[in-house]
């Protein structure tokens, strides 16, 4: 039996796509009371891993006709646009995406809020100054921040 | 396990709300490696949120496909989805997908 570590770079790949496929796949089988067999998890994988590969040179082209060399969302837009589900699935996803990247930034403040706090053992008044001197652009940062408190304090 | 076989009655499914009820996803460095892979040019790079979409359209596919083949399996009578039922939706989801 051959070793994962002895496969090559493609293999790997595939490997990891078939192990994600099947995942998605059983659970979406589930939901209507069916089983899906092992080759046509193979096949899905297969589809899923070659078309992959065409969607990377689809992208690099747009991305070269728009003259950029990074590819950025409205390629993928741009990709999908025959398919009008999917392209306003894809666009109700983008609008989220921007609010998910401000929300990123709020647990590195988090973090470094909730240190100050159990180390000085201080209470709210002092949280919320330190937070409102690191940023205090968020309006819900004071919120997660008392969320914070309550979580240390158990 | 079959916790939406009897809401969704005789073949009637509505793909929206399974899409967004499957928790697993496909990894996000896997996708990336695969287009890397795929790019001619080295100078080419990978916005994140294009990263993000192309992920969303691949486990789309994924969960379009394993529902055709599952309602062409219902249709047939069958309770296992094989690899025929996938071959039966391949054509028109190829011409679906970009």
């Amino acid at each position: 039996m051959a070793m994962f570590q002895n496969l090559s770079a493609t293999q790997k790949l595939q490997a990891a796509v078939h192990k994600d496929v099947r995942g998605i796949c059983t659970e979406a089988s589930h939901f209507l009371g069916l089983e899906i067999t092992k080759p046509a998890i193979e096949v899905i994988a297969e589809l899923v891993f070659k078309k992959c590969r065409v969607y990377g040179s689809d992208l690099e082209a747009f991305a070269k006709h728009a003259k950029r060399s990074t590819i950025n969302a409205d390629d993928v837009k741009l990709l999908v646009r025959r398919n009008p589900s999917l392209k306003s699935r894809l666009l109700s996803l983008s609008s989220n995406c921007g609010k998910d990247k401000r929300r990123k930034s709020v647990p590195v403040v988090k973090q470094d809020v909730a240190k100050g706090a159990s180390t000085s053992g201080e209470c709210a008044a002092n949280v919320q100054l330190a937070s409102s001197l690191l940023e205090s652009k968020e309006s819900d940062v004071e919120d997660m921040v008392v969320d914070q408190i309550d979580l240390t304090f158990d | 396990m079959a916790r939406y076989s009897n809401e969704t009655g005789d073949g009637n499914i509505d793909p929206a709300s399974i899409v967004s009820n499957v928790k697993n996803n496909i990894k996000q460095e896997i996708i990336k490696e695969l287009l890397h892979g795929s790019f001619q040019d080295n100078k080419t790079k990978l916005g994140n949120d294009a990263l993000t979409l192309v992920v969303e359209v691949a486990k789309c596919l994924v969960t379009e496909t394993c529902l055709r083949a599952s309602s062409q399996a219902l249709k047939e009578n069958c309770d296992k989805v094989d690899i025929e039922h996938v071959e039966k939706c391949l054509p028109q989801l190829m011409l679906d997908f970009p």
